[in-house]
């Protein structure tokens, strides 16, 4: 190796043409781009055990998420935050039931129910021209990943969702990043499971920030009513039917700012900050549909 | 050159920026972040022979491009191979041209050097990427764009180049007596291999 290496080394027509060809690879469009960037895979692999390692001192040395006071007081908040989810998520699938069962009613298909495999997948690396703006996971094909599988940290936290996949690895771009794109949630102003919910949608906005127009609280009582209040704090939670149905009612974040729009002040914008730094997550959990796809609603 | 020593050195470098990247970006957005492997690249071009050098930063380069994925715009994510290489490259021969004027074995000299590789390198990114942008969306070529913001890509870069040229100052404290593993061979040596 080391005397091919050399040879390679002393050619002296080899290297014009090797800029040539990147030139040419540079601006091959990226479904074509494919072919030539298939070494990736085994490099992340090769390098996957230390950058893995250095991420994980990494993200001792800096965690993503604020270190809560007591541990055990973490885990029953996380538990909370697992079952309302999971409450939630029930709520919406009972009315999306309630509806299909009224169109069963007229003649309609009725789709069966949802269930979901939870598989844990390590980041091996937080890649992307601007660092961090993709999260390549070691989960693939063959652990059952497709595109479009919905990634989350922490079980309730939304991450995004599979953009590429190969046998071993995929590649997950966070919902704050700059090509995520909008996403459909609502406010849920209370902590009670039937607490009402405001519709906002909200596009990333740097500084892992996402922000956007929330609908009017006044259309949420009768007239003359107070409209409830969109205060700090309250959770954000995804629902948005372009997304699969394993991703309904995750938590996209938490409340940061309610202010005037800029250019119609009747108007209203939310600015959300997820609870985790996404861009730093050490490790995800995918949601891969147990069922065939076409089960899994949605665009799947 | 030792490339079994390159090999390993480089994995160290590529792992420990794909590891430590999100930890040492500065900002919210994780756009500022040092590359180690650049700094690499510049101490390797510091004293390796020029064609050597040339090899080394176009690896190097490479397997940057193929770890960095870009987000499109809208959705969905891609690798390129090429802007990086080329960048890298670019300021490779940069550091070929100016590295008489430095003492090697000072890490203040590999600090100014990474910085002025990095910035070299990354305006030929810069360049490569949004002239692919700009024409591919004139002319509808090349499918769908990257999110690609040149202003903000361009600002980012610069403050990148900075913070990779600081941190190089830990990777010469390491590399510089570590120099005798690599076996560069100097011009001066190589004339006297050829004499004998």
């Amino acid at each position: 190796m080391a005397h091919s290496l050399a040879r390679l080394v002393r050619s002296e027509r080899l290297m014009p043409l090797a800029v040539v060809a990147l030139l040419g690879t540079s601006i091959l469009p990226i479904s074509a781009s494919r072919i030539v960037t298939s070494p990736r895979v085994p490099l992340l692999i090769v390098l996957a055990p230390l950058s893995q390692s250095l991420g994980a001192l990494g993200r001792w040395v800096r965690p993503p998420a604020p270190a809560a006071s007591d541990e055990r007081i973490a885990a029953l908040e996380t538990e909370v935050e697992a079952w309302r989810t999971r409450a939630r998520a029930l709520e919406a699938q009972n009315q999306a039931l309630r509806g299909q069962l009224d169109e069963a009613t007229r003649g309609g298909a009725l789709a069966p129910g949802l269930a979901i495999r939870q598989q844990r997948a390590p980041v091996i690396a937080a890649s992307g021209i601007r660092g961090g703006s993709v999260l390549t996971l070691r989960a693939g094909t063959r652990d059952g990943v497709d595109v479009g599988t919905v990634a989350a940290v922490r079980g309730v936290d939304l991450l995004g969702r599979v953009e590429r996949v190969s046998d071993r690895t995929c590649a997950v771009v966070p919902i704050t990043a700059s090509g995520a794109g909008v996403l459909l949630g609502v406010v849920v102003l209370g902590d009670g499971i039937d607490a009402p919910e405001l519709a906002c949608e909200l596009a990333p906005a740097g500084d892992g920030l996402l922000q956007g127009d929330l609908a009017d609280p006044g259309a949420l009582v009768t007239p003359g009513q107070t409209p409830p209040e969109v205060t700090p704090g309250m959770l954000v939670r995804l629902a948005d039917n372009s997304w699969p149905a394993s991703a309904q009612r995750l938590i996209i974040g938490e409340v940061e700012a309610v202010e005037p729009a800029e250019n119609a002040p009747l108007r209203l914008t939310v600015t959300v900050r997820p609870r985790v730094a996404l861009q730093r997550a050490g490790e995800a959990v995918l949601r891969i549909p147990a069922e065939p796809k076409n089960a899994d609603g949605g665009d799947g | 050159m030792n490339w079994a020593i390159f090999a390993i050195a480089a994995w160290l470098a590529l792992g420990i920026d794909l590891g430590l990247g999100p930890t040492l970006a500065l900002g919210g957005r994780g756009g500022v972040v040092p590359s180690v492997a650049i700094a690499f690249t510049a101490y390797v071009a510091m004293w390796a022979p020029p064609r050597t050098a040339l090899w080394a930063a176009l690896l190097i380069g490479a397997a940057i491009d193929l770890t960095s994925e870009l987000a499109l715009a809208g959705r969905g994510t891609g690798v390129l191979l090429g802007p990086n290489a080329l960048g890298v490259l670019f300021g490779t021969q940069f550091v070929l041209a100016a590295r008489s004027l430095v003492v090697r074995k000072n890490p203040l000299s590999l600090m100014v050097m990474t910085t002025a590789a990095s910035l070299s390198a990354q305006i030929v990114v810069l360049a490569v990427i949004s002239a692919r942008e700009l024409i591919g969306n004139r002319l509808g070529f090349f499918g769908t764009p990257l999110a690609w913001d040149t202003r903000l890509e361009l600002e980012e870069r610069a403050l990148s180049s900075l913070y990779s040229g600081l941190v190089s100052l830990v990777v010469a404290v390491v590399l510089i007596p570590l120099t005798p593993l690599f076996s560069f061979v100097t011009p001066t040596q190589a004339r006297w291999t050829r004499r004998s």
